[in-house]
């Protein structure tokens, strides 16, 4: 059992380990993409798979490919 | 009598971007430019930074309505920071999540789905791709075994039946035996052929592509084919028009309208003809068995290799010189859960993409044959007559000598070679006729003309479908099993390829081998077909259409180039 106080980016999430979003760190662009996608800070989510170049993300009940730079924007606090 | 209506649960945002909205909402439904639009829409696209709203807006020139939304933002600023947009979105799920709390019972941690258990396998970092490479594997035995059958029926009942029927009908009209018949079966009939030909092809491929979109399958193949894609500078949403592009460039270019962005459209668009499409392969097997008859397996394996490392290189290059300015759009994309496709939507999909390819090549590969075959009967020096000449002395064989010096340094300067690529520009199957028509004299497009009765006929066509159809069974049972030769069941007839041999072997100066390798590797780069063309005019505009063209008839040039100068200089005999 871990717990991570301070904020790390998706990409460095263990597969399979809840997380829950912190906030976005990226262009405004970027960032409002997200959030439309339903990456807003409070959600939940986990890595499913890694492509190698991208990585495969639950959130809620929808499954998300974002590729390895735009999951370093994303700051999440590892539940458990 | 009760009426039930709708629940209306208005949705608000906080107070504080409530007034602003309002505030515009009351501005905008005041101004002639924006009244196109909801008011209240237009006021909260415009507060979340909306592009092309804001574009209109500033091109309105409306300075009223600039410094109020300035205005607004600066009022937000002061109470959200920066990311008005965001906390906007994040109003609007908030309101949605509070609903489905409300309404939705869930376990606190909810088992993994189908779906997930799923995609454990299917997406694991290493077994992903060789899933993929399998499905795709699978998907290509499809198109060609399974489709061949009914090529050939088809080519069967146009060349004997309707054939006979055209020219029986036109005797009885008292219009036969004339320059019209001809017009009407090698021109008109040979064209119509040649798009029908596909017909079987593309609705086993769009099926294929059908059943792997629907059943959600093509988003994972995006997803672990994205590695491999940025090789090309793309990301995993190209990769489908990439694959499309080894059955037919046509479909392949109008699948890149999936495309976030119009650089990753064009850039995708300018590769897909490098994919070694399925018109090309007859042309490969023809040479290569004359050739090479031991090693053509190998060398159309290596064919298709050439054509995507060949996309890797004009990817890099493309990336560097045109599109510096413009970065990737980055990969999001929306994995569905699977579901069980629907025959429905699979025969729909089936349905509209390949009667868009008909209608929309139809014409040009009809219009085309037609042009070839005047330019095949207009006398040109000689004696004949119109519809009447010796192949050498029509106005098409006077054209392809004028393009022989283009060729002649790739070891191919013999009129017929090029024009058979000049042919070849209509579709790449013709190659292969034209090839056959200029050394044989179209000797060997002489049908059997026995009088047959339209009961006979009739009898032809549907034993011959059912015979189709218990090949393709076979052959869908026997998908296991690769043999390259198998596509080669009729065997070249000696005459023709001694012709070519000795055709390659005058052109080369004795190096007939690194000829045909030329030769092949030029048919593989150039355009595939006017249909591409037309396809890539109407998606990308005249201007990409040009780079296209140009684009691939230097490359192919440099590369046949490179294989026979090269070969030469090397000293290389074939086969090794």
């Amino acid at each position: 059992m871990k717990q991570t106080k301070h904020p790390i980016p998706l990409r460095f999430v263990d597969h399979g380990a809840r997380a829950k979003l912190i906030s976005i760190q990226s262009s405004q662009r970027i960032a409002h993409r997200l959030t439309e996608l339903g990456f807003v800070p409070g959600v939940e989510l986990s890595v499913l798979a890694d492509s190698g170049s991208a990585l495969m993300i639950a959130l809620g009940d929808t499954r998300m490919a974002l590729e390895y730079p735009l999951t370093q924007a994303l700051l999440v606090a590892v539940l458990d | 009598m009760t009426t039930i209506a709708m629940p209306n649960i208005p949705f608000r945002y906080p107070a504080p971007i409530e007034r602003e909205i309002e505030q515009l909402a009351t501005l905008f439904a005041q101004t002639p430019a924006l009244t196109d639009y909801p008011a209240r829409w237009l006021a909260i696209q415009a507060l979340e930074g909306d592009e092309a709203l804001l574009a209109e807006i500033e091109a309105g020139g409306d300075s009223r309505v600039k410094a109020a939304l300035a205005a607004s933002l600066e009022r937000l600023r002061a109470v959200y920071g920066d990311e008005i947009d965001i906390v906007m979105v994040d109003q609007r799920y908030r309101f949605v999540h509070d609903i489905a709390i409300r309404a939705v019972t869930r376990p606190a941690t909810p088992p993994a789905t189908l779906s997930d258990r799923i995609d454990r396998i299917v997406t694991h970092r290493w077994l992903g791709i060789p899933i993929f490479l399998v499905v795709m594997w699978l998907v290509f035995k499809l198109t060609t075994d399974v489709a061949a059958p009914f090529v050939d029926w088809l080519d069967r009942v146009l060349s004997g039946p309707v054939s006979r029927w055209v020219s029986g009908l036109l005797h009885l009209v008292g219009a036969g035996g004339g320059w019209f018949e001809a017009l009407l079966i090698d021109g008109v009939l040979a064209g119509v052929g040649g798009v029908l030909a596909f017909v079987p092809v593309l609705l086993t491929l769009y099926f294929a592509l059908a059943l792997l979109e629907d059943s959600g399958y093509m988003a994972r193949a995006a997803f672990v084919m994205d590695r491999v894609m940025r090789l090309f500078g793309l990301h995993g949403k190209s990769f489908l028009p990439m694959i499309v592009g080894f059955g037919c460039s046509v479909p392949a270019i109008y699948a890149t309208r999936t495309l976030d962005s119009r650089r990753d459209r064009i850039l995708t668009g300018l590769l897909v003809p490098f994919m070694s499409c399925s018109a090309r392969l007859p042309v490969y097997v023809l040479i290569t068995m004359i050739f090479f008859p031991q090693y053509a397996g190998h060398v159309i394996f290596a064919l298709y290799l050439i054509g995507i490392a060949t996309a890797v290189g004009v990817g890099a290059l493309l990336r560097g010189l045109l599109f510096r300015q413009q970065p990737a759009t980055p990969f999001v994309l929306e994995l569905p859960p699977y579901r069980l496709p629907a025959p429905g939507n699979i025969w729909r999909q089936m349905w509209e993409r390949t009667s868009a390819f008909v209608r929309k090549a139809g014409t040009i590969i009809l219009t085309a044959s037609i042009v070839v075959w005047l330019l095949l009967a207009i006398p040109v020096g000689g004696e004949g007559q119109f519809a009447n000449t010796p192949v050498e002395q029509s106005a098409f064989a006077g054209l392809a000598r004028a393009t022989t010096p283009v060729f002649a340094p790739l070891g191919f300067g013999n009129w017929e070679s090029s024009g058979a690529l000049v042919t070849g520009l209509i579709a790449k199957e013709v190659v292969v006729g034209t090839l056959t028509q200029v050394y044989t004299g179209g000797e060997a497009a002489a049908d059997d003309t026995a009088a047959m009765t339209l009961s006979e006929d009739l009898v032809l066509i549907v034993g011959d479908f059912g015979a189709a159809v218990g090949e393709a069974l076979r052959a869908l049972v026997g998908m296991v099993g690769f043999e390259i030769g198998a596509a080669l069941e009729e065997p070249v007839t000696t005459g023709l390829a001694a012709a070519i041999q000795v055709g390659l072997a005058t052109s080369s100066n004795g190096h007939g081998e690194l000829a045909a390798l030329a030769f092949l590797v030029f048919v593989l780069l150039y355009t595939p077909c006017v249909a591409t063309l037309a396809a890539s005019r109407h998606e990308f505009g005249l201007r990409w259409m040009l780079v296209s063209l140009v684009g691939q008839f230097v490359i192919a040039w440099l590369a046949a180039l490179l294989v026979f100068q090269g070969g030469l200089a090397l000293g290389i005999r074939l086969p090794l």
